[in-house]
């Protein structure tokens, strides 16, 4: 029992070293509505955690592009693409740089740096 | 005897000789002139009650021997009188009178021998008031007539039982009679005459031998003067009955009234008769004279040759009744024959009973005598011909009233020439019969029982009745006309730039009036008749008619008229060939055809006429620019009439058959067996642009073994048979077989909403079966390919162009229909795509608007059972939406890769399997215009699971399996695979899944990126080994790395199935109904708009 005792307490105690040095990267989602770009790509955020994606090198303009809902926790950034058929397909990305004029993330084996644009 | 004769003749002429003594001494010695010359003076005086003077008196005997006789010379009477010509009353240069006095003594009778005038004059004159000249010798005879009645009435024997002038001779007598009262003036000069006669009892005869006279007869203003008479006859007088005749040898008459002028000269003849005191009988024989007769400054008659003979003719004076039995008038040989009466009643009124008869009169010469004031109406007229005239004349002529006139007129040989019209016409022969009062409509009527006449080529026959001469001219005709049309062509006006060439052979009655003529009421007129064209050829500008053996009939007003029926006219038109050209670029010819068109009124402007056209022709051929139509036997029925409500607007029904239609228009070729086709079509709205929207059409259509090779369509067009309805709203196919291209289906069902449609109002639905033995599905496809998208028909045009390759082959991309509803039950043996092939393809094919879904479309292919629903979605062309969910089973995995190489790409690690799995998928992505895929715009879930499944030589795997001391070589079996995927763009997250092996289990996920870089986990969790192990398996399947991890998944992990392909086939249901909603309300918010 002792033992049990040991191991479990030594568990918790792993994990609390763990988190506790766990990164602490929060982003500021306010900072993500507005268009982004990176070379052909494009991203639209709206506030109200909708969005839309296109790429102009198939030929999409931005009143054909896909839509999206995303949120922002930490440095999680979820986008759920909702396809026009029905259904969603989850993509989860690591913010790894969010600020007035770039976002970085990366996941799914990919890093995308966008760089806003001004309207 | 000898012995006596000496002495007799001795004693006779002693006795002459005596007498001769005793005459001359008497003359000589005893009736001197100086002694007798004073006792005729005083017996003047005694018995005359003018002034008489008396020149000398002698007794003659040798110059007037045997008899004695009284001669007075000089002998003159006198009677001045006002406003005479002169005083003398009468006056005689020498007067011979010799009586037998020895009749007169013995026997009472007055026998005078001889009476000689010479130098006569006679001067009569009564003044206006009725006093005259002579006044006194009318007392004289009053007193002796009174005496003598008074004598009478003691003895009535007549003192002398015979008084016999022997000869009277008037040599150069001049009368002179003028009654100013009644406005007379009578001149007789240089008469010079013989008259002998004889009164026996009441018998009196004679003869008179007119050798010259000169008569004035001046009444008003109207003169008649007889110069140079010459005439002799006898004339005998039996009570109240005269009898004579008389020879006019020689005379000259003038007549003149106000203005007009006779003139007769040379008057030769006869006159003979008896007259009773109200009755005259004789015969009138005019041999010669030369008449001109002028009326108001106008010459009618230049010496003209006038013969008259009359030679039964009666006149009775109370009644002016005049009968003419047989009599001959001609003017120049122009021979007119009269029998019959003529009489003037106490009121002036004429009652006529008069025949008539002309003979052979010649046009010709009538002509010559119109007045010149006439000549300019015959200018440039030649006429001529013989004419030939019966009749009676009956009845009553006045101011009002005219007799009537029942006569026969024929014309013979005529012939008319007229300089602006330059079309002789000969041998003109008419029968004309014409009946008139000249007033009366009723008693009235023209009859033409023949009239002919012909040209150098052409000829025609009339023959009728015209009746209503005086009110609305009727005509009621029937004429027969062989043309040359060639002779007509200078009667046509230049500006109509019209020829005409052939032979026109036909009839035609007619039955009309004047007024409806005027009025062009062809409603109210009759015609009928026919008309044969032989190599009749027509130009009208560039418009050219041929036609040989064609014939129209016609009748005005239809004689078949029903409540169906329109009762305006009624036309047959028989072809046997007949060709048409305008601009020598467009030919059109009928053969052996037939047509039957009846039609009400079409001049009403205020409705469309009815019509009835049935039709039966062999053949129709047509060829314009590039453009050759033949049609064969067509024949039907074509009917027209004014819409019920709407009578400005054609309401046509149309039955049609036909046997073969080829058209050739360029490129394009249309072929159809046999047509039958009945069809209603209503002009409901003609103030629209667009051809469909004006027209509600409906009907039925059967057409079969019909072919359309169209330039505008990729591929040939078969149409075995095809049944069905059609409405402005609806086409109800209720049979249906084509064949297009390579596809062969039947089609039957319903089309929609169509008018709506074309009004934009509705979007065109369609409800069909397609029942097809074979469907080439990409040669559909492009024949479907952009209809009704009307935004860029320019563009589309471009492209579409484009679509096909050289080989004509479509090369797409294909371009949904826009604002069509149609669904398509779906039961396909046999359909291609390329070089795909599918089986038993069942299901429902719907395209909506830019939308084209297969919905639960289940086929078989050589790989497996499939089923799929699809959305395909073109909103450009760049721009294909595709939405896929589609389910294999029993798919052979390998088969799988083949029908879809695109797996391959997606999943690569399939090619390693070999066997029967299950493949699901529901994938959306938009394509460019060559159908590929536009990667960034890819989403999807995917599932495939199989059982047994052979292992095949992959590379991959192999390896593994090495590196893993899997037991079993090459096609190790799999035992199970379960294996779920979704796709994002170019990337594949492959999601946990376990594959077991012999004695093995590894769950693996990871992704795949399609450019075959690949990032998977491998856990193993289930093994022999005492130990977990993982390993991570990364790049691409040339350059592979491979690292022995931690492994991610338990022992006892075992991945929940997603379910991401289920819940997609849920949602496309349900996306599928949205989507056609939301099409719906968007068309509701754009009609809103508008």
């Amino acid at each position: 029992m002792k033992k049990f005792l040991y191991f479990f307490g030594l568990s918790i105690l792993v994990v609390l070293i763990f988190t506790g040095c766990d990164k602490d990267d929060d982003f500021d989602e306010a900072l993500l509505p507005g268009k982004w770009q990176s070379g052909t790509l494009f991203e639209r955020y709206f506030a109200n955690g909708t969005g839309y994606r296109w790429n102009t090198a198939d030929d999409v303009q931005e009143d054909e592009a896909q839509d999206y809902t995303w949120t922002l926790v930490k440095d999680e950034l979820t986008q759920i693409h909702i396809m026009e058929i029905g259904g969603n397909v989850p993509r989860y990305y690591t913010v790894t740089e969010l600020t007035s004029t770039r976002l970085r993330y990366e996941g799914h084996g990919r890093t995308f740096s966008f760089t806003r644009v001004n309207e | 005897m000898k012995r006596y004769l000496k002495p007799a003749i001795i004693t006779v002429l002693s006795v002459l000789v005596v007498l001769f003594i005793i005459i001359s001494v008497a003359l000589w010695l005893v009736f001197t002139p100086e002694r007798l010359t004073p006792i005729v003076r005083k017996q003047a005086e005694k018995h005359l009650p003018y002034h008489t003077e008396i020149g000398e008196v002698e007794l003659t005997f040798f110059s007037t021997f045997p008899q004695f006789g009284l001669r007075i010379n000089e002998l003159t009477i006198l009677s001045p009188f006002s406003g005479a010509k002169s005083d003398t009353l009468l006056h005689a240069g020498q007067f011979t009178g010799i009586i037998d006095f020895l009749a007169w003594w013995k026997n009472d009778q007055v026998i005078i021998e001889k009476v000689i005038l010479k130098n006569g004059l006679v001067n009569l004159f009564t003044d206006s008031t009725g006093n005259s000249n002579f006044s006194l010798f009318l007392d004289e005879t009053e007193k002796t007539e009174d005496e003598s009645d008074e004598k009478v009435k003691t003895d009535s024997e007549f003192p002398f039982d015979l008084i016999n002038l022997k000869r009277a001779d008037l040599d150069n007598l001049n009368i002179y009679y003028t009654d100013l009262s009644a406005n007379i003036v009578t001149e007789i000069t240089q008469l010079t005459t013989s008259i002998t006669g004889k009164m026996q009892g009441d018998n009196i005869s004679g003869s008179i031998n007119l050798k010259n006279a000169n008569f004035i007869f001046l009444l008003n203003d109207m003169l008649t003067e007889v110069d140079n008479l010459k005439t002799s006859g006898n004339f005998d007088i039996e009570g109240d009955e005269i009898t004579g005749n008389f020879d006019i040898k020689d005379g000259d008459v003038t007549y003149i009234y106000d203005t007009m002028e006779a003139f007769v000269k040379n008057i030769s003849g006869s006159l003979a008769g008896t007259m009773l005191p109200d009755h005259i009988e004789g015969n009138i024989n005019i041999s010669q004279s030369q008449v001109t007769f002028g009326y108001d400054g106008e010459t009618y008659l230049n010496n003209a040759s006038v013969i008259i003979n009359a030679p039964s003719t009666t006149f009775i004076p109370s009644r002016v009744w005049l009968n003419l039995d047989d009599a001959t008038a001609s003017v120049n040989q122009l021979a007119a024959n009269l029998s019959g009466t003529l009489e003037v009643d106490t009121v002036g009124i004429i009652h006529t009973n008069m025949g008539y008869q002309l003979e052979n009169w010649r046009i010709r010469e009538i002509i010559a005598m119109v007045p010149p004031a006439f000549h300019e109406y015959l200018e440039g007229i030649e006429i001529d011909g013989i004419i030939s005239s019966t009749g009676m004349i009956t009845g009553i002529y006045s101011d009002s009233v005219m007799p009537l006139m029942d006569i026969k007129l024929q014309l013979t040989n005529g012939s008319f020439n007229y300089a602006e019209y330059p079309l002789p016409m000969r041998n003109m022969n008419g029968d004309v019969h014409i009946f008139t009062d000249l007033a009366d409509d009723a008693k009235s009527f023209v009859r033409i029982n023949r009239f002919n006449a012909s040209t150098a080529n052409s000829s025609f026959t009339t023959s009728g009745v015209i009746n209503r001469l005086f009110s609305d001219i009727h005509t009621n005709l029937s004429t027969r006309a062989n043309l040359w049309m060639e002779e007509f062509n200078h009667l046509i006006p230049e500006e109509l730039n019209t020829s005409m060439k052939g032979r026109l052979n036909g009839r035609v009655r007619s039955n009309f009036s004047m007024s409806q003529m005027e009025n062009m009421e062809l409603e109210k007129m009759r015609f009928s008749g026919s008309a044969t064209f032989t190599e009749f050829e027509m130009v009208y500008d560039t418009i050219s008619l041929k036609t040989n053996g064609s014939k129209l009939d016609f009748t005005l007003p239809n004689p078949d008229k029903s409540d169906q029926n329109p009762g305006f006219a009624q036309f047959r038109f028989s072809v046997s060939e007949l060709f048409a050209s305008v601009n020598e670029d467009m030919h059109t010819t009928v053969k052996n055809g037939e047509l039957f068109l009846e039609t009400s009124d079409f001049r009403d402007s205020t409705r469309i006429p009815q019509v009835i056209c049935t039709f039966n022709l062999e053949e129709v051929y047509a060829e314009m620019d590039t453009i050759r139509l033949t049609i064969r036997q067509p024949n039907g029925k074509f009917l027209l009439a004014p819409m019920a409500g709407n009578p400005e607007q054609p309401d046509i029904e149309l039955y049609y058959k036909g046997d073969f239609l080829e058209l050739f228009a360029g490129e394009n070729n249309i072929e159809i067996g046999k047509v039958d086709l009945r069809t209603g079509m209503q002009h409901v709205a003609p103030a629209e642009e667009d051809f469909f929207m004006q027209w509600l059409i409906n009907g039925f259509l059967d057409m079969s073994n019909a072919n359309f090779a169209l330039h505008a369509l990729s591929y040939p067009v078969q149409i075995p048979v095809v049944k069905m309805d059609f409405d402005p709203e609806n086409f109800n196919f209720k049979e249906g077989r084509m064949m297009i291209g390579n596809s062969d289906f039947h089609l039957s069902g319903e089309m929609r909403n169509i008018l709506s449609w074309i009004r934009g109002d509705s979007i065109l639905t369609g409800r069909f079966n397609f029942d097809s033995d074979i469907t080439d599905v990409t040669q559909l496809m492009s024949l479907t390919s952009g209809l009704g998208i009307e935004e860029s028909v320019e563009s589309l045009n471009v492209e579409t162009s484009a679509d096909l390759a050289e080989d004509g082959e479509f090369t797409g991309p294909y371009m949904v229909p826009q604002g069509v509803d149609f669904i398509l039950q779906s039961n396909i043996r046999k359909a291609t795509f390329g070089v795909d092939t599918a089986r038993n393809v069942l299901g429902e094919v719907i395209i909506n608007d830019g939308i084209l879904v297969l919905q639960d479309l289940t086929f078989s292919t050589s790989a497996a059972e499939m089923q799929m629903t699809s959305i395909y979605r073109t909103p450009r062309k760049n721009h294909l939406y595709l939405g896929l969910d589609f389910h294999m089973l029993d798919i052979q995995i390998n088969e799988l890769l083949n029908l879809i190489p695109d797996i391959d790409t997606i999943m690569p690690m399939l090619r390693s399997f070999k066997g029967t799995g299950e493949f699901h998928i529901a994938v959306e992505t938009y394509m460019d215009s060559t159908y590929t895929l536009k990667m960034s715009t890819l989403r999807g879930a995917s599932s495939i699971v199989g059982n047994d499944l052979v292992l095949m030589d992959g590379e991959t795997f192999s390896k593994i399996a090495r590196r893993l001391w899997f037991s079993r070589k090459a096609e190790n079996k799999v035992d199970t695979l379960s294996a779920e995927f979704t796709i994002f763009e170019d990337q594949v997250d492959i999601y946990p899944f376990l594959i077991v092996m012999d004695r093995y289990g590894a769950v693996i996920s990871g992704n795949h990126n399609l450019d075959m870089t690949f990032d998977y986990h491998i856990s193993l969790v289930r093994s022999p080994l005492p130990f977990r192990l993982g390993l991570d398996v990364k790049g691409t399947p040339d350059r592979m790395r491979r690292r022995l991890a931690w492994p991610q998944y338990g022992r006892y992990y075992r991945p929940s199935s997603q379910r991401l392909v289920a819940n997609k086939q849920l949602e496309l249901r349900d996306i599928i109904r949205q989507s056609l909603l939301q099409n719906l309300r968007r068309r509701e918010e754009s009609q809103n708009q508008e």
